[in-house]
């Protein structure tokens, strides 16, 4: 009797976890398939999302280089090829870092070695941004916009010379690259005046590790001035751009601030906390980019081609405005000390990119995906101002795990 | 004995229940699942409507499409029915606007799917450019009136496997009475 009972009990007990086993098993498989559905539609969400952001130009089409805030968010460059992006605009996603000046804190930018102030407004939030692309609840998004080619540009120990080394994206050496480069450079005529801006190219071939020499021959051998050396390098259809400098930003004589069609030149030391300081003379240039043989040269009309915030009478141009047409290129500004006691001062040139394009720039916008459970990353190749670059967005969701149930 | 025939009618009736709820749980699951699994079809297939339709205004809108083109058409390729039942289309396209100006800049595209007959509805949406515009064959030729905010525009279409998108990029002046009444707008509409 009692081993028929067990028996009963037993019997029962294995129905009920049968039962639940197969109750069980089948809903995961339910889970499971559901779940690749919904992720299946959040990869096609940022498929359509990585589209509108590349194929339009957002409203109004130029807020890139009027500095509005834009009411519909797109980086492609207006009337252009598809998959052209505006370098006005990718600029505006560099996140500028605040900078005490003086006592006011600026928003300032350094991708060449020049600090840049900007307007407030300048950078757009990406908060913001979420908004108007219409992400909503808990999705977020990274932009990276990376230079195909990664060009390196290191000076020599003989004079005007300098390596170029020219990799991939992923890091492989781009053999027999075409190396075009250009010495931008400030040639002092008279102590109280403003030094020209002389350039002087070549162009050279790189080796089998993408490693090319460049030398310009034609440039004074004295180079104890702060120079640029821009260069632009061709390889298997793709376009790079990289740079070197031998300015120290903390070193350099004036800030530079940039408006819509409009930059303002102010002495460092009339924001400093130490006046005074003595007189600066300068020659603001435009270059605009003229395909192979470089840049043409384009006098900036400024308010002044002096300032002086010292502490005498009269002494009150802290900063001078030239006004200009923004273009794809770059702002140079020539500047040197006069004065009895600077006449031995070496002139630096102060170099502007008005597109991170111009110098390779990267930019990285948008929210941090690491720790997200499952992301869509997406790729394209894009033309930023002739200049080949990858863009790569993730987009993911933060509400947990989506598959296994 | 009689315990054994106790025994043995207990043991009957816990199967007999156990497999009753087994039935009632596993239909009440397969239930579940489909109508889970019909939902994201359905949701599917507005995404793919929603991509389909982005894809054909980017392409439409950009600078790359010869100036004499006066319309595209894109077949959908959809099914006559979604998991054996009918269903319809609705597009809404919602007019996003600048502050203070009030001028439009953007546009919310929503693809609404709805099974007919049965319980089963899903949307999907894509952001699309502020010169997006929705046309509905069977309506009034009258002027596109765009109004920010919550306004929206509707297009219902009853699907058939033969509905497909038409494209119109008009420019300032037009004969063609799709583009008359929405100069320098990219019109699309469904059609069958």
């Amino acid at each position: 009797m009692v081993s028929e009972m067990i028996d009963y009990v037993a019997a029962a007990v294995g129905i009920v976890l049968v039962f639940v086993a197969a109750v069980f098993f089948f809903n995961g498989m339910v889970t499971n398939g559901v779940a690749y559905a919904t992720i299946r539609n959040q990869a096609l969400q940022a498929q359509s999302l990585f589209d509108y952001i590349l194929l339009t130009t957002g409203s109004p089409a130029n807020w890139g280089t009027s500095y509005q805030t834009p009411s519909a968010f797109g980086l492609a460059a207006p009337y252009s090829q598809p998959y052209t992006l505006s370098a006005f605009s990718v600029n505006r996603l560099i996140k500028p870092f605040i900078q005490t000046i003086g006592n006011t804190n600026y928003y300032v930018e350094n991708t060449t070695g020049t600090l840049v102030i900007v307007p407030k407004n300048y950078y757009v939030n990406y908060t913001y941004v979420k908004q108007i692309l219409n992400i909503t609840g808990k999705f977020e998004f990274q932009i990276t916009i990376q230079p195909l080619l990664s060009v390196r540009v290191i000076p020599l120990n003989s004079p005007r010379s300098f390596n170029v080394l020219v990799n991939s994206y992923s890091g492989v050496p781009m053999e027999y690259a075409s190396v075009t480069g250009i010495l931008i450079f400030p040639q002092k005529t008279n102590p109280n005046s403003p030094s020209e801006i002389l350039t002087f190219s070549n162009t050279t071939s790189a080796n089998q590790q993408g490693s090319a020499k460049l030398v310009f021959s034609n440039a004074p051998t004295n180079m104890n001035v702060g120079y640029y050396v821009l260069v632009t390098v061709n390889a298997g259809g793709l376009t790079g751009k990289g740079y070197y400098t031998n300015i120290n930003p903390s070193q350099t004589l004036a800030y530079v601030a940039l408006y819509p069609n409009q930059v303002n030149i102010t002495q460092h030391c009339a924001v400093q906390n130490s006046p005074p300081c003595g007189v600066d003379v300068f020659n603001a240039t435009l270059l605009i980019p003229n395909g192979a043989s470089g840049y043409s040269l384009k006098q900036l009309v400024c308010s002044s081609n002096s300032i002086n915030a010292g502490q005498g009478q009269g002494n009150t141009k802290k900063y001078a405005t030239c006004n200009f047409q923004l273009i794809d290129g770059f702002i140079a500004i020539a500047i040197q000390q006069v004065g009895n006691s600077q006449i031995n001062s070496d002139p630096q040139i102060l170099l502007v990119p008005l597109g991170l394009n111009q110098v390779g720039g990267a930019v990285v916008y948008g929210a941090n995906p690491k720790g997200s459970v499952a992301a869509f990353t997406l790729s394209r190749v894009v033309q930023i101002g002739g200049v080949s670059y990858a863009v790569n967005v993730v987009y993911w969701s933060d509400y947990g795990p989506v598959y296994g149930g | 004995m009689p315990d054994v025939v106790i025994g043995n009618v207990i043991l009957t009736a816990a199967l007999a229940i156990a497999l009753l709820l087994f039935v009632s749980a596993a239909s009440g699951l397969a239930t579940l699942y489909t109508i889970r699994i019909r939902n994201s079809l359905i949701t599917s297939e507005a995404s793919n409507v929603a991509q389909i339709i982005q894809q054909v205004y980017l392409v439409v809108n950009s600078s790359q499409l010869p100036s004499d083109t006066k319309f595209v058409v894109k077949t959908l390729g959809l099914p006559n029915a979604l998991d054996g039942y009918p269903y319809k289309i609705v597009l809404n396209a919602k007019y996003l606007c600048s502050f203070p100006s009030n001028k439009e800049t953007r546009v919310i595209l929503t693809v609404n799917i709805s099974l007919i007959g049965t319980i089963g509805y899903a949307s999907s949406n894509v952001i699309l450019g502020s010169n997006f515009a929705l046309y509905n064959f069977t309506g009034a030729n009258s002027p596109y009136t765009v109004k920010c905010g919550t306004n929206t525009h509707t297009v219902p279409v009853a699907v058939t496997s033969s509905v497909y998108l038409v494209v119109y990029k008009c420019p300032s002046s037009s004969s063609v009475p799709t583009c008359s009444a929405n100069p320098n707008r990219v019109v699309i509409s469904l059609a069958s």
